[in-house]
């Protein structure tokens, strides 16, 4: 009995381990090479898993001062509050009078409006790439604050609504009795409620504009306006020169804290994606 | 002298007419219950009052003045939820005060309303809390303190016992009831228990399908009920009704007794031949269910024999029972309406 | 007796103003959100229909209809034909992998062992990234000359002269049609399995508890559970994660462009990457477009299938 136990938390251990290695080992990959030397890095007879020469930093020196990379960090990052700001002013609202105030076919709007989210940027580049340069916008990083909410505010209504159905509607009739208007209602007992969906939404957006590569690649040109996700693939390699431990740098300085924030919400994501079937 | 006066009020619901033309007035410092089975419109019309919802035709008074187009916050009144509504992310202090911090009220009145009614409440200990570390009927309390501390024209309560378990039910209803003469607030209270009903109100509502069937005081509506619906809805069980020829006869199961236990008064009776087939006890009572020889009924008949009184009665035999003739109630039989006694043809 | 007058409070007459009017601030509420969606998808979609039946390009300006012309010139080209088929061929290998294990990786998070979180952490890197940057790490991984795996490889002697895969060095992973294949659906495996292991995994944990108890109770094993209560239960959950890695992988671009450019010689290349490469590189926007217009149906049966697994959602 203990030892079909142990037998079987040890295969329990081996799976898991499988797994995870699978998942991580293109990072341990990525942070073993920012450290490398190149003589030890481009030399095929050595262990590529040891450190045949001394580690070094120089690698992201290389990155943070002779390349565009903080441009880049600085653009994404500008990109990404701007679009978060406009999606929470536009899906707040939205989602809201989707669950209270829009009756019966409230839901129905829902399920359109997350439908929306189910078209893919890849269908509609082309179309945009023409309007973008129509309204001269093209190489300008407001290009990309113009189209992300095109992608995140459907999902974070969605993902709202599920939020505010959540809350019983008794408190906000009680606030109305209480002596507030129905609007202050919503902001003095639905809002501060609505805290952990609020911040889903935050993250959700934000790394979605951090992840987005088509339309980035196809409205922006020069490397000053190029964000995270483009910039570091296409301006980090020079001509047919590809600086691999600068470039594996830039991918894990990003990819490691966007996983440990992503740990931390994603019962809410889910709880989104899922459409509510599931409880998060 | 009326703090709430309702109008011909009706609410629809597309076809569903979930209040259809209710007129009532409710008096200073009374506790109104609107009573009935769930889908009656009571809830409805309890929300009507608090401007919850839009009367789709009739007017609304409270304090002579028409509140049917105000919206909740402008009505000067207090509701208490099914679930206490107290909001979760603020302390029980905050919730007091919420209601006086919308009314702009400066902080150190503020402070000192809430205080006073949490002493009278006895909640002083709990206004750190968060509402969810707070048992049932500590939440009452806490609900009762928010909705007294503006002192409403009128308190609105919306079921507020049916969270709480059978035990505290009966202490909260008591609390509610102290609370409510100390302090003299006019409140209507909607609950489908006529327990609740019959224990708490000074006047009842019964209503059904939208519609008011009888208002009174407990006595009336249960010793004098309207028609059958409310004659059958109260008591429990409920009133027994036979039908004949053309009305119907009701009595209730507690005055249905065996001859020998009433002949000692020397009131007029009227006697059945009771066939028992059952006998349920209940500790203080026996509930007889039987037919009532001779007459062709598909309910079965009721008696609520007090185990006081020194008879036996066996399941399988047949027995005289009788009714004292001021104990029965005559209903039409195609209104159900009260009609006026009459001679009782065998 | 209490005083009442410790209570009373100044009553303010209140009007109906427009925050109480609820149908008028829903409706304002919603404006931005609606107005938004029409001119930012809906004109674009109806444009991208129009584009796929013109001889729109970048340069000009002229917009001449020119009917089925550019779905005529798309169908004619090998590549185009090679895009559908890998567009296809990827996403359902990928897809139907990605289920099986991501089955299997959601009963594991559902039992309890020391390091899950840390493990829960490392399982959701790949999703958490950039898709651009984890296909860039992929790149270097399978690198044709400093790959590790080689080097793997040939220190247990499975690659260079005289053993299996072979007398050269290297595998050249992306140079090789079928590896390369094989390369681009490890790394959409990679990328898309975390998404669908914690939507599986909320989905497991959301079946009543009660219901497994009872089916044990039943006589009912591991693999009977597994099958015939777990899965059928998780069956509209499993659309749901069907549904997102379906939409995501088959309207990506991203892994192709980086990855292996659509090589070798075009043999990688989906429909997604193709767009691109003839519509915004090479000019020719509408067959950019008609190219892009061929994900449509698919789309099509995705909003189907989400529109009947929520219909059965509120029936159970």
């Amino acid at each position: 009995m203990n030892l079909l136990y142990r037998a079987k938390r040890g295969l329990l251990y081996a799976t898991v381990a499988l797994f995870c290695f699978f998942s991580a080992s293109p990072f341990l990959w990525m942070i073993i090479t920012t450290f490398k030397q190149d003589r030890d890095l481009y030399r095929s007879k050595n262990n590529p898993f040891l450190f045949n020469d001394p580690p070094t930093l120089d690698n992201l020196r290389v990155l943070f001062f002779e390349t565009k990379y903080t441009t880049f960090l600085w653009n994404s990052f500008f990109v990404g509050v701007v679009v978060v700001i406009i999606t929470l002013a536009i899906a707040i609202p939205a989602a809201y009078s989707l669950t209270r105030m829009s009756g019966r076919w409230g839901e129905q709007a829902g399920i359109a409006i997350f439908l929306v989210y189910l078209v893919p940027p890849t269908l509609l580049f082309i179309p945009f790439f023409r309007v973008i340069s129509k309204i001269g916008l093209v190489d300008s990083i407001w290009s990309l604050v113009l189209v992300y909410p095109t992608i995140s505010v459907p999902f974070c209504t969605w993902l709202l609504m599920g939020f505010f159905k959540s809350i019983p509607i008794d408190l906000e009739e009680a606030a109305m009795v209480d002596g507030y208007s129905r609007l202050m209602a919503f902001v003095k007992v639905v809002m501060p409620l609505s805290v952990s969906g609020i911040i889903a939404v935050i993250v959700f957006t934000f790394t979605l504009t951090l992840h987005e590569f088509i339309y980035a690649l196809t409205f922006i040109s020069s490397s000053a306006h190029r964000t995270l996700s483009v910039g570091v693939p296409i301006e980090l390699v020079r001509g047919d020169v590809f600086y691999w431990q600068s470039l594996m740098a830039a991918a894990v300085i990003v990819a490691i804290p966007v996983g440990i924030v992503y740990d931390f919400f994603l019962d809410h994501l889910v709880a989104g994606l899922t459409m509510g079937a599931v409880k998060g | 002298m009326s703090v709430v006066e309702i109008r011909g009020i009706k609410k629809h619901f597309g076809d569903v007419r979930a209040v259809d033309g209710v007129d009532l007035s409710v008096h200073k410092g009374e506790l109104l219950v609107l009573l009935g089975p769930s889908g009656c419109g009571k809830t409805t019309l309890l929300r009507m009052i608090a401007g919850l919802e839009q009367p789709t035709g009739g007017d609304i008074l409270i304090g002579d003045e028409v509140v049917t187009n105000l919206p909740p916050r402008a009505r000067h009144i207090a509701m208490v939820f099914q679930s206490y509504a107290l909001y979760p992310h603020m302390t029980v202090f905050d919730n007091i005060a919420f209601p006086l911090k919308a009314r702009g009220i400066p902080k150190e009145e503020r402070r000192a309303k809430v205080e006073n009614a949490a002493g009278l409440l006895a909640i002083e200990s709990l206004l750190h809390r968060k509402p969810r570390q707070l048992s049932g009927g500590q939440r009452q309390r806490v609900a009762l303190a928010r909705a007294m501390v503006r002192s409403p024209r009128v308190m609105l309560l919306d079921e507020p016992l049916s969270n709480l378990d059978a035990q505290q039910r009966a202490s909260a209803r008591d609390e509610l009831q102290q609370f409510q003469r100390q302090m003299g607030i006019t409140t209507i209270f909607v609950t489908h228990d006529q327990i609740e009903a019959m224990g708490l109100g000074d006047r009842i509502v019964v209503m059904h399908d939208g519609q008011m069937r009888q208002v009174g005081t407990p006595q009336e509506v249960y010793y004098d009920s309207a028609d059958t619906f409310v004659a059958t809805f109260l008591g429990s069980p409920g009133i027994n009704l036979v039908h004949r020829a053309d009305y119907i006869l009701g009595f209730r199961p507690e005055h249905f007794l065996p001859k020998d236990v009433l002949a000692a008064d020397e009131e007029k009776c009227v006697s059945f031949t009771y066939d028992v087939t059952r006998i349920e006890y209940l500790g203080a009572d026996r509930l007889l269910y039987g037919n009532l020889v001779g007459i062709p009924s598909d309910v079965k008949t009721m008696s609520r024999l007090p185990t006081t009184v020194p008879v036996t009665v066996e399941a399988g035999q047949q027995y005289e029972f009788v009714i004292r003739e001021q104990d029965l109630r005559f209903f039409d039989h195609t209104t159900g309406k009260r009609t006026a006694p009459r001679e009782i043809g065998e | 007796m209490p005083d009442r007058m410790a209570f009373e409070v100044p009553e303010k007459a209140g009007t109906r103003t427009l925050a109480d009017r609820e149908g008028l601030l829903g409706t304002l509420f919603l404006l931005p959100a609606f107005v938004y969606i029409i001119t930012l998808v809906g004109i674009p979609l109806v444009l991208a229909i129009t584009y796929s039946f013109s001889n729109v390009t970048a340069g000009n300006t002229a917009f001449d209809f020119n009917g089925l012309e550019n779905f005529r010139l798309i169908l004619a080209t090998p590549q185009f034909r090679r895009a559908l088929w890998d567009t296809l061929y990827f996403t359902i290998v990928s897809q139907i992998i990605i289920i099986i294990l991501a089955t299997a990786l959601a009963e594991l998070l559902a039992l309890d062992f020391r390091g899950k979180r840390l493990a829960r952490v490392l399982l959701i890197l790949p999703w958490a990234t950039p898709i651009s940057l984890g296909t860039i790490g992929w790149l270097w991984l399978l690198d044709s000359k400093f790959s590790p795996i080689d080097w793997v490889l040939r220190a247990i002697h499975l690659l260079g002269p005289g053993t299996i895969f072979g007398p050269g060095l290297h595998m050249n992973y992306l140079g090789k049609t079928n590896l390369a294949m094989a390369s681009v659906i490890i790394v959409y495996v990679w990328r898309f399995l975390p998404l669908s292991a914690v939507i599986l995994m909320a989905g497991l944990t959301s079946i009543n508890r009660e219901i497994l108890d009872q089916a044990a109770v039943d006589g009912s094993g591991f693999w009977r559970t597994l099958l015939e209560i777990k899965v059928p239960l998780l069956l509209p959950i499993v659309n749901v994660a069907l549904l997102f890695g379906f939409i995501s992988m088959f309207s990506d671009m991203t892994v192709i462009f980086l990855l292996t450019r659509g090589g070798p010689v075009y043999y990688t290349q989906v429909l997604a990457s193709w767009a691109y490469f003839k519509g915004v590189e090479g000019g020719a926007l509408g067959e950019g477009a008609a190219t892009a217009l061929f994900l449509f149906p698919v789309l099509l049966a995705g909003v189907i299938m989400v529109l009947r697994s929520t219909r059965r959602m509120e029936v159970t």
